[in-house]
């Protein structure tokens, strides 16, 4: 495959295959291609030394209530409100990009150790609703990090909440003889900061030293 | 220094071969080289039915060959998928039911891309444990591999590394 001609896809965030790097960067122009001038714009990150993109003007949260894993109901702005915040949705049946993404946020904590960053509230949602119940995200998340929040809803729940960080809709597809099925998901983390603001996404690939670069910032306030 | 010698007997095979009518395939070049299965890991997985196993396939020969089935007695089923990110930056995964080996490549198993997933796992998977893979390909026959089961996120080539494509051909690699 030729080297990726996209200027930002260069940058650190570069993914653990051409073919991801690829579809990223295409994800990253037709993000900013398909604003309108009125809306958020997602921008490459130029010569910074950030990671993943800046959004401006930022994402709203939500306005949704999910279920975590103990039943309960979670109103995202009020339960998120002044915390540094990261949102992804994936799926409990996902033994690759999932646990990466999140396995990479786990280990990125450790390596903060203490202070700023080191206790961000790292949502996970559960977009393959048949199979992701709360018992089921509870133990996934258990042997990632248990600090870790996991959030179920319905599909619209779930596709209004996605609408809000202007991630791809989720896809299931149709099952198989075996009764497996394709389940598409988001490719990007979301970080609001603690303003509420959603300041920045985070696609496939970002390493565990960007993150340990990034989260203290962020907490701090920053976010370009 | 044997090269001329090998050549000689390369171009009688070749002559063979295209007398026989069998093809592209050159026996004198497979003979040069060897497919090997390396690297075996599996990473302790966060969902107790399945998990990701890894590895690398080195075709070391001059043909190309494709991965058409993987074997464990630790799973119910063990099959290829590719994830990707589309253009719409949705992360998706599909099967792979014959992975194309080009001659003289190099093809990583690597995070965000080629994986053999395991469902049904018959036990838990715990750091440090082994088991016995069985990888067929259509040219190369059955492999045994032994896979070592890893920490969470500790998989080389992960995003704490990066990565390149997939497939590394030797021609590009040295």
């Amino acid at each position: 495959m030729p080297a990726d001609p996209a200027p930002w896809s260069r940058r650190r965030f570069l993914t653990a295959g051409a073919t991801v790097a690829a579809g990223l960067s295409v994800a990253g122009c037709s993000l900013s291609r398909g604003s309108t001038p009125d809306e958020s714009r997602v921008e490459g990150t130029g010569e910074t030394d950030w990671s993943g993109t800046l959004v401006e003007p930022p994402f709203p949260k939500p306005a949704v209530t999910f279920t975590d894993t103990d039943g309960e109901p979670f109103p995202f702005e009020e339960r998120t409100e002044g915390r540094l915040t990261l949102l992804f949705f994936g799926y409990t049946n996902c033994p690759d990009v999932c646990p990466v993404y999140l396995n990479t946020l786990a280990r990125a904590k450790e390596g903060i150790g203490g202070g700023p960053g080191s206790k961000p509230l790292v949502l996970f949602v559960g977009v393959d609703t048949a199979r992701d119940t709360p018992e089921v995200m509870k133990t996934y998340l258990a042997n990632i990090d248990p600090a870790f929040v996991g959030l179920t809803a319905t599909n619209e729940v779930i596709a209004e909440a996605i609408k809000t960080v202007k991630g791809a809709p989720v896809v299931l597809g149709e099952p198989e003889p075996d009764g497996s099925y394709e389940v598409g998901h988001p490719a990007q983390v979301t970080v609001y900061t603690a303003d509420g603001g959603g300041r920045r996404i985070y696609p496939y690939g970002v390493r565990q030293q960007d993150w340990v670069k990034d989260l203290p910032r962020l907490d701090r306030g920053e976010y370009k | 220094m044997t090269r001329p010698i090998r050549t000689a007997v390369a171009a009688l095979m070749l002559a063979a071969v295209a007398m026989a009518g069998c093809g592209d395939a050159s026996p004198a070049a497979e003979a040069e080289g060897t497919l090997r299965v390396e690297a075996a890991t599996v990473e302790v997985p966060a969902n107790p039915e399945q998990a990701a196993l890894r590895f690398v396939v080195d075709n070391g020969t001059g043909r190309a060959d494709r991965l058409e089935a993987v074997a464990t007695d630790r799973a119910a089923s063990a099959t290829v998928h590719r994830s990707e990110v589309d253009d719409a930056g949705r992360a998706t995964m599909t099967e792979v039911a014959s992975l194309a080996l080009p001659a003289r490549s190099k093809v990583t198993f690597a995070p965000g891309g080629l994986h053999v997933m395991l469902e049904g796992l018959v036990a838990p998977l715990e750091v440090g444990d082994t088991f016995e893979v069985t990888v067929t390909f259509a040219e190369a026959g059955t492999h045994t591999v032994t896979a070592e089961v890893i920490a969470p996120g500790t998989t080389p080539g992960g995003p704490a590394e990066g990565s390149a494509d997939d497939t590394e051909h030797d021609d590009h690699a040295s």
